[in-house]
């Protein structure tokens, strides 16, 4: 799509921009650093995806930007900004005015996020109502309408939660996330449960929206061979940080970060030449003690004397750019 | 509706043989104590000529010793609303002495318990709403302190401050004492104020469980993932709290409420005893201690009809509520 790839997207098209944003969970145990020094942006109609293992902080950094983190969660600096405004700090009661108005999350395990004694289109009317002059009958409408663009019928809006299966609730958040036409749609995971059929066609359904509706996706799994088949660009995260971001053809085939290395190797490519599967070995960083230099340096197989020490610079490269002392002096700056 | 005709039709028999069984076992509990009660009677009564017993003895319908006649005679004076007549207040049928009792105790305990599961529900859904917050704090604590003490010396307390120091409410009793002459309003009025601290010292003892359920399960829900989608969805708190929290968090309470209900027609034995209240638990009481076997019965198979009834319903209204329920 056309408005969507243009690499020289300019400032005006950016819709989501995170700068330098920082968020602690506090815990009894202490300081958890979920997100650290996080930046990019979104630009209108585009889909970037977010991949990094478990606990290196991708909900917190979707809850984060829907404005939805709540305590022990706390943001401890950085802004948020949606279209220009700065989220962060905003009042509870603007908050509710522009979730789901302008920014839908489809949350982790979304298929057990619904009520399961409201009917689903009633849930998604309920979102309707929430921001829109409009009856009940009207926003069930809508509700039915909604439901059939994401490929289901009708009269599953009459249906309970329970009476659906799994890709079925998936689909019907999907739907409900796209009642009031935002500008961003983040999603978190919306596939992991999923098989592999019912994946393909839920993120082939998720693209041809966004080409219909123009709204900018955030896309987050751990699944990376799955985001390099959908998205225009990754960001990899690592320990809470950015440790490489670039398009999809350019982490597919020059991943920067020894990590990024690591993770397309973990998991089987769907097309391709057969490869062998590689586990990472070792453990993520403890966050409750940060490491001081590069969170990967003890699991790199390519680690180096000052890798532990200090943390390497983000260089970038072209359109990609990693977060690795390897590429020290290959930057473009 | 959510049920079929065979769903319902299965649900009235369970509730009629469970009857049956409850009458049944009252049947045979006060022959398998043994005695006979027209000879006692008659003695106490000091009328114990041979013939008397055996007028009274048929009167009892135990002129047959078998059991099976018994038995028969006892289920067919059952259906026609004949349970018996009391020993104690001779010749008074046991039906007439419960149905003089019932308005009194269903009027007390009744609003003692819808009183008690609202303010029960409501603190406990506030509460954990804005847990810690002041209301949370408070109601626990009163609820908790009340609930603490001992009812028998709560009750005694209030009719001691209330009605003897204060003399704001009548000492005891559930009308004034003449009740003729008076207009309705003046009726409606009395029965009021003689209710209130009676009902009161329910609702102080009774609270604190039903807010501590329903603020467990409102934590519960929550916490709970669909509530962080309700929030994100953009929803007024209100309709948060309502419409998706307490929906679902009332429901485990509910059962408790419609078992609350059955029982009620049990009336409240302490309460009625300390504040003379003229209830089922007082009738019953007094029966007890005067081994008024029919009255005992009575109270007993009114109580089972009762608690059946409520569950029946329970189950009826139930799959209504939650969706989840299926029905088989
Ligand atoms: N409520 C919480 N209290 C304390 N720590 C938390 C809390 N929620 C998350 N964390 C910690 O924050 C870090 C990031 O968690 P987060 O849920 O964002 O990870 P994730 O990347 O989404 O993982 P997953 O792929 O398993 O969903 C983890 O180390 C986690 O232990
Ligand atoms: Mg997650």
């Amino acid at each position: 799509m056309g408005v969507a790839r243009t690499a020289e997207g300019s400032e005006r098209d950016t819709v989501l921009r995170v700068q330098g944003l920082d968020v602690d969970y506090l815990t009894e145990r202490g300081v958890v650093a979920a997100v650290r020094d996080m930046t990019f942006s979104l630009r209108a109609g585009e889909i970037v995806g977010i991949a990094g293992e478990s606990g290196c902080g991708k909900s917190t950094l979707a809850h984060a930007v829907c404005g939805l983190l709540h305590p022990p969660a706390r943001i401890r600096q950085g802004r948020i900004e949606l279209g220009g405004q700065d989220l962060v700090g905003l009042s509870e009661r603007a908050m509710r005015s522009i979730r789901w108005e302008r920014i839908a999350i489809v949350p982790q395990s979304a298929m057990n996020n619904l009520s399961p004694v409201l009917r689903i289109g009633d849930q998604i009317a309920d979102a309707i109502l929430a921001h829109r002059p409009s009856t009940r009958p009207q926003a069930r409408e809508k509700a039915r309408a909604l439901l059939q663009m994401v490929g289901m019928l009708g009269h599953h809006a009459a249906s309970y939660p329970h009476e659906l299966s799994g890709g079925m609730r998936q689909r019907a958040v999907i739907a409900m996330a796209l009642a009031l036409h935002p500008e961003v749609l983040v999603l978190d995971e919306p596939t992991t449960a999923l098989d592999v059929m019912v994946q393909a066609t839920i993120l082939g359904a998720i693209r041809d929206l966004r080409d219909q509706l123009g709204f900018a996706v955030l896309l987050i799994t751990h699944d990376l061979p799955l985001l390099l088949q959908t998205v225009d660009r990754i960001l990899v995260m690592y320990g809470g940080r950015l440790v490489e971001s670039g398009s999809a053809d350019g982490i597919w085939r020059r991943p920067r970060h020894p990590y990024t290395q690591a993770l397309l190797e973990a998991f089987p490519p769907l097309t391709g030449p057969r490869r062998r599967l590689n586990a990472i070995q070792g453990l993520p960083p403890n966050l409750l003690q940060p490491p001081v230099g590069c969170g990967f340096a003890p699991r790199c197989p390519l680690t180096m004397d000052r890798c532990e020490e200090q943390r390497p610079p983000w260089t970038i490269q072209g359109d990609a750019a990693a977060a690795c002392w390897r590429l020290d002096g290959e930057g473009e700056a | 509706m959510r049920y079929s005709a065979r769903y319902l039709a299965k649900r009235v028999g369970f509730a009629l043989l469970t009857i049956y069984l409850a009458a049944t076992a009252d049947f045979l509990l006060p022959r398998l104590m043994g005695g006979n009660p027209a000879q006692a009677l008659a003695s106490s009564t000091g009328l114990a000529s041979p013939a008397t017993v055996a007028a009274i003895t048929k009167q009892f319908g135990l002129s047959n010793p078998n059991w099976g006649y018994q038995y028969g005679l006892y289920l067919w004076q059952l259906v026609h609303g004949n349970l018996g007549i009391s020993y104690e207040y001779y010749p008074s049928p046991v039906s007439t002495i419960l149905l003089r009792a019932l308005p009194y105790t269903v009027a007390l305990v009744l609003s003692a318990t819808v009183i008690s599961f609202a303010v029960g529900w409501t603190l406990g859904m506030i509460g954990a709403w804005r847990r810690g917050g002041w209301v949370d704090q408070v109601g626990v604590s009163i609820a908790f302190g009340f609930y603490a003490v001992p009812y028998f010396w709560l009750a005694m307390m209030l009719v001691f401050v209330f009605a003897f120091l204060l003399g704001w409410f009548p000492m005891g009793h559930a009308l004034p004492s003449s009740i003729t002459g008076l207009t309705p309003w003046q009726w409606i009025a009395g029965a009021v104020r003689h209710g209130i601290l009676p009902v009161t010292s329910l609702v102080l003892t009774s609270t604190a469980g039903h807010l501590l359920l329903m603020r467990n399960n409102m934590l519960t829900v929550l916490s709970d993932d669909y509530m962080q989608l309700a929030r994100a969805k953009g929803l007024k708190p209100f309709s948060l709290m309502f419409r998706y929290a307490a929906r679902a968090a009332m429901l485990p309470s509910f059962t408790g409420l419609m078992l609350s209900l059955g029982n009620v027609v049990g009336g409240a034995v302490v309460t009625e005893i300390v504040f003379s209240y003229p209830g089922i638990g007082l009738a019953t009481y007094n029966a007890i201690l005067s081994h008024d076997y029919p009255m005992i019965q009575g109270a007993f198979l009114m109580l089972a009809v009762a608690v059946v009834a409520a569950n029946l319903l329970a189950d009826l209204i139930y799959p209504l509520l939650d969706p989840r329920v299926t029905l088989q």
